[in-house]
């Protein structure tokens, strides 16, 4: 019987050991540091938000170009090229883009993507809208307004709502 | 026609649980998680969380101690269970065998308790809470996170009682404690089937969410669904969602019911040895 309770006090040791353990060890190893021994690596999370920054718009310092290279109009028809300089470190597709083009604060033409871009990471692409000319005369100094746009990043559907400004440079 | 002696030596159910149990850690996920083609990839098991936003890993010191101490847990559990089934009528037999011998079980059923609990949480918590985050529309309410919490909690105590129960009447069926359980097996059924109740009378008195630019629906453990988050008037995220068990899963499974089996078996090995359960089965024998 003394042999069965050792045995028996040594195994529950053992299963106290094994769940005490894993909290000394974590900590003991990241210097007793709660969030270092709780949270991922901080370089991890620095990436992570690096990768994300400007995704949503509304950051000046997103590191995004979106240059407008050329305006051109035929028969009614009006192609915008713009060069785009991805900042992040992911691939990203664009499915759609709707811009309005506006040229000395009148709008001349609502033009839109027609096939789907793929950038890849920090990769630079053109894109070419395309839409209906409505203006009279030749665009001046075009700019483009509000519209929206799609991005496809991961598998997962980001629609942006661009405001008045157009797209973010 | 009696069955050949080698087949009575040994626990033969738990040696194959015990097999099961030293090549359960080392055999991958029991359930993956993706959100869009790797957005966010996640790889879970009682032994390993592989989890990654985009490209870049995610790893908690802590959580990968705790994962390794149920791998060290497991492979020490599955040994003792071998080495009790091959020595059944050893003295330390029955010990080392309670080390391990329920732990497929257990795991299996608490792995996958958070998944429920979390896609709880995610469709009815989540949608009350987020806007709130960019100060959408309506604000954040404490009062509509009362019933979800309540539900949750209701559930988890609920899923306790109903482990225990099942414990009691394994311990029972195998024989391994004499005492009457009858009033505690009343007490955690009558926990059980009330924490049930509660928890669906909770569940249908939750109001839908105050906001609508919210719109998550997780699967429960397994399936495909696609979840909507609005961020004001800027932006809207489509994110398909695909969650799973995987095969090593349904491993376990089988040496959880392996275990529960070699438990209930290994008891007509140690009642010889039980001395009144031996002076009772003389008494059987005197009466015929």
């Amino acid at each position: 019987m003394k042999k069965e309770t050792g045995l028996k006090i040594g195994l529950m040791l053992l299963g106290v050991a094994l769940s005490i353990g894993p909290f000394i060890a974590a900590f003991a190893v990241n210097d007793w540091d709660l969030q270092k021994a709780f949270l991922p690596d901080q370089e991890d999370i620095a990436s992570i938000q690096n990768n994300l920054t400007g995704l949503f718009g509304g950051s000046e310092n997103s590191g995004s170009t979106t240059t407008l290279e050329n305006v051109s109009v035929s028969d009614s028809t009006v192609t915008v090229q713009i060069q785009f300089t991805s900042p992040f470190g992911f691939a990203m597709k664009f499915k759609n883009m709707s811009v309005a083009l506006t040229d000395q604060g009148a709008q001349i033409a609502q033009v839109a993507m027609q096939s789907p871009v793929d950038v890849p990471a920090r990769g630079t692409k053109r894109i070419t809208l395309t839409g209906t000319f409505s203006g009279g005369m030749l665009p001046v100094n075009p700019q483009f307004e509000s519209g929206s746009m799609t991005v496809e990043v991961y598998g997962v559907t980001i629609t942006l709502q661009l405001s008045s400004g157009g797209l973010p440079t | 026609m009696k069955a050949p002696r080698i087949m009575t030596m040994f626990n033969w159910f738990g040696i194959a649980a015990g097999i099961m149990m030293l090549a359960l850690p080392f055999m991958g996920p029991w359930w993956t998680g993706t959100v869009g083609t790797g957005a966010l990839s996640v790889g879970l098991s009682p032994f390993d969380l592989q989890a990654s936003l985009g490209s870049t890993p995610l790893q908690s010191p802590l959580v990968g101690f705790f994962l390794l101490a149920t791998k060290i847990t497991f492979l020490i559990g599955g040994t003792f269970l071998i080495l009790s089934s091959i020595f059944p009528k050893s003295w330390w037999s029955r010990s080392l065998m309670g080390f391990g011998v329920m732990k497929p079980f257990s795991s299996a059923v608490f792995f996958l308790l958070p998944l429920i609990i979390g896609a709880l949480a995610a469709n009815i918590l989540l949608p009350s809470i987020l806007p709130s985050l960019w100060g959408g529309a309506g604000g954040f309410q404490i009062n509509s996170l009362i019933l979800p919490i309540v539900f949750i909690v209701v559930f988890i105590v609920s899923i306790y009682a109903l482990y225990t129960l099942v414990s009691r009447l394994i311990s029972k069926i195998s024989r391994e404690t004499e005492k009457s359980q009858l009033k505690g097996n009343i007490v955690y059924t009558v926990i059980f089937v009330s924490m049930i109740v509660a928890a669906v009378v909770t569940y249908n008195n939750i109001p839908p969410p105050s906001s609508t630019q919210v719109s998550l629906s997780l699967p429960y453990v397994s399936g495909t669904a696609t979840s909507t988050i609005q961020i004001g008037n800027t932006a809207t995220i489509t994110a398909p969602v695909t969650l799973a068990l995987t095969g090593v899963f349904w491993i376990a499974v089988v040496a959880a019911a392996l275990g529960v089996v070699t438990r209930i078996y290994h008891g007509r090995f140690i009642r010889p040895t039980m001395p009144h359960l031996a002076e009772e089965k003389h008494a059987k024998r005197e009466k015929k």
